[in-house]
């Protein structure tokens, strides 16, 4: 039940992109397509899930016995840092494939702050090891399903006829507002 | 190369260290500051520091914690820092605080995560809810807001956050009768909190659920009177078993009875709900007729065992 | 490049919100009101400053190939010094600001401006830069800001005009997303009028 909720809250009624803005960066740059949207949305999931499991072990088991919590953001970015870069060479080395799909994405996850973010939060949270691992799973879905839609909506924004002024980011922010209105529907629900 | 890197790193970490511990006071100061202003905020004046004389009580698998403030040496008031996790954005903190009567003098919120315009209203000054509650005794109030049948005016367009500042301000209402009007002082309380400490908690893991085992002592009329309080999850009082006891035979020794009537009137109770004083004193725990001093031990006892199952309760919570 | 130009372009010609759209997440994050936006700028600005700064200086010790990692834990110690400080002093601020305030590690400005200004150039045109930089970000968070608050709340720096509520969606999350995409509009129009 508690996992259930968890997994609804961080998807739907505080997605990290429309409602927490968080990795808006990722949200505006890579959206243009659906096809690359879900690629994006593949590689931060993965990451994510690594850099939780990772910031959770080191908050708990190195941290705070040594007391230096203050630490905390110098630990965490480099983990991750290092962390996309040790993904990126064993998904060279182990599948070509993965790589092929993913490796674009991964340089770039390292200054997503959703990561970062997310492995901030769950300490705030207070969350335990597997709820830990489930938020940011079901975080990371929320990101894909926002950068998705949000791809889906601009492929076809593309093709209007806008003021020029309008094009490009200004547009993709309204309709972002838009979106995130429709989401803002959700709250409430747990 | 790592050389240089390593350097860097260690040259950042003394650096951190050292503001670290600069800023460690200021920090902490700016905490407690945060705490006394709420105090000095919702409580009746006060000349003693609450903050150094509290309780903490489990309601609804929530800690919920009473401050006291005395005058001159009179209970002047008390604060409840108290919480809910029902609120739209989910968990609202607040500081209640009391009159020794319980007239609710001022509520400040001092965490919440409601929608900005909305449901933060609850944090402001003079807000309906708060307005509802000001100057009110809580037990000549329907506590429910008035969409339910209740007392209380809920902020326009925000009935699940108002339904959450009821909740909350019930619970530390709870806990201040529990602790306040209760008959056990705090000072009594304290004493059965460092009688706690030396008291055992066993985590029995059975088909029905989950159960805390608490073995507990006090001093009878004869001897100490030794016993094992079976708590279930949520608190509720699931048995007693007496270990030891030299009690008056068919007086006092009835503790060991599974009938007797304290463990009758507690048995299937929420502790966190009870009174623990004798009814005749307007508590809630029957004594053993003829064995006053007995009785009064085992309440002591059981009570001693509560705070231990509190603490190791709050313990388990700040592991996870 | 004169050193008026160093510190002024930041502001309209290569404003980081506006123009370089970088560092949207506490743009969009933190802006509910006037104070908020200008409190998240200043501490943007202290690091970017000091991030300059220390860069600048350390930049011949640093093999090229770290040179990335070396930035990263640097900037990470800035924040980290920051947030130690905010904490102590302006708690309330920093209660607000919430998990914005670690994540300027990860804006890309502080990285951006250290790679492509302080990397390169001596240490009072790198703090002058980051000053530029910081003050047009500034300005930005504090004008989106305003804008929110005035719209949402009927308020300007907490200072109200209008009795009543305003329009509550600006101070939710999507009123942030259509702030700053009209804000952005408005911006390039008048732009494209000057040049």
């Amino acid at each position: 039940m508690e996992y259930f909720v968890i997994i609804i809250a961080a998807i739907f009624v505080n997605n990290i992109v429309l409602a927490q803005f968080l990795g808006i960066c990722p949200f505006l740059g890579v959206s243009n397509k659906v096809s690359t949207s879900l690629g994006m949305g593949a590689a931060v999931t993965f990451v994510m899930a690594l850099a939780s499991l990772a910031a959770y072990l080191l908050q708990y088991n190195v941290l705070v016995p040594l007391g230096i919590e203050y630490m905390q953001t110098i630990v965490f970015i480099l983990v991750i840092a290092s962390l996309v870069q040790m993904v990126e060479i064993i998904l060279k080395k182990v599948s070509p494939a993965l790589y092929q799909a993913l490796g674009v994405f991964l340089p770039l996850i390292t200054t997503n702050c959703a990561v970062l973010g997310v492995a901030i939060l769950l300490v705030q949270k207070e969350f335990n090891l597997g709820e830990s691992v489930v938020f940011s799973v079901a975080t990371a879905i929320g990101f894909t399903l926002a950068l998705v839609l949000f791809a889906g909506i601009r492929e076809r924004l593309d093709m209007e006829d806008l003021p020029k002024a309008m094009k490009g980011v200004p547009i993709a922010l309204i309709s972002a507002g838009i979106l995130a209105m429709a989401f803002m529907g959700f709250s409430g629900l747990v | 190369m790592v050389l240089v890197l390593f350097v860097i790193t260690l040259i950042a970490a003394a650096m951190l260290g050292v503001v670290y511990n600069v800023t460690k006071e200021p920090i902490e100061a700016a905490k407690t500051a945060k705490t006394t202003n709420a105090l000095a905020q919702a409580m009746p004046k006060f000349d003693n520091n609450p903050a150094t004389d509290t309780v903490t009580c489990m309601i609804d698998g929530m800690p919920i914690k009473v401050y006291k403030g005395t005058l001159g040496g009179e209970v002047s008031g008390y604060a409840v820092e108290t919480m809910t996790k029902n609120g739209f954005g989910g968990e609202i903190k607040m500081m209640v605080g009391f009159k020794p009567d319980g007239e609710i003098v001022n509520i400040e919120v001092l965490q919440h995560g409601e929608t900005p315009g909305l449901g933060s209203k609850m944090a402001e000054p003079g807000n309906v809810l708060l307005v509802s509650f000001q100057g009110k005794n809580p037990k000549d109030l329907k506590m429910s807001v008035r969409k339910d049948g209740g007392d209380i005016d809920v902020i326009t367009a925000s009935t699940i956050s108002s339904r959450a500042y009821v909740d909350a301000v019930e619970r530390g209402y709870k806990a201040f009768q529990n602790i306040a009007l209760g008959g056990a002082a705090v000072n009594e309380q304290h004493a059965a909190q460092k009688e706690a400490d030396t008291c055992k908690v066993v985590v029995v893991n059975e088909e029905t659920g989950v159960y805390y085992d608490v073995e507990a002592s006090a001093q009878g009329l004869v001897g100490p009177i030794r016993l094992v309080v079976r708590f279930s999850e949520d608190g509720i009082i699931n048995d007693i078993t007496v270990v030891e006891q030299n009690e008056t035979e068919g007086y006092g020794a009835r503790i060991t009875d599974p009938n007797n009537a304290i463990l009758a009137s507690i048995k299937g109770e929420k502790a966190c709900d009870l009174k623990w004083s004798f009814k005749s004193d307007g508590g809630s725990v029957d004594g053993i007729s003829g064995a006053t001093v007995t009785s009064k031990a085992y309440m002591q006892a059981v009570q001693s065992a509560y705070t231990a199952y509190q603490s190791y309760i709050l313990k388990e919570q700040n592991n996870e | 490049m004169s050193k008026l130009q160093i510190l002024t372009k930041g502001i309209i010609k290569e404003n980081p919100s506006f123009v370089l759209l970088l560092g949207m997440c506490p743009t969009l994050g933190t802006t509910t009101s006037a104070i908020n936006g200008m409190g998240m700028g200043i501490a943007t600005m202290f690091v970017l400053v000091m991030s300059n700064i220390v860069i600048s200086l350390v930049k011949n010790l640093i093999p090229g190939k770290v040179r990335i990692p070396a930035y990263i834990v640097i900037i990470a110690t800035l924040v980290t010094i920051l947030q130690l400080v905010m904490e102590a002093f302006v708690p309330a601020l920093y209660a607000t600001l919430g998990v914005f305030i670690p994540l300027i590690v990860v804006n890309c400005i502080i990285l951006g401006r250290a790679e492509a200004f302080a990397s390169k150039n001596g240490v009072g045109d790198s703090a002058l830069d980051g000053l530029g930089i910081g003050l047009g970000f500034t300005m930005s968070l504090t004008l989106l800001g305003a804008v929110r608050e005035m719209l949402g709340a009927g308020s300007v720096f907490g200072w109200k005009f209008v009795d009543g509520d305003g329009i509550l969606l600006f101070v939710l999350a999507p009123g942030a997303f259509i702030a700053l995409g009209y804000l952005l509009v408005i911006f390039n129009k008048l732009t494209s009028k000057i040049r």
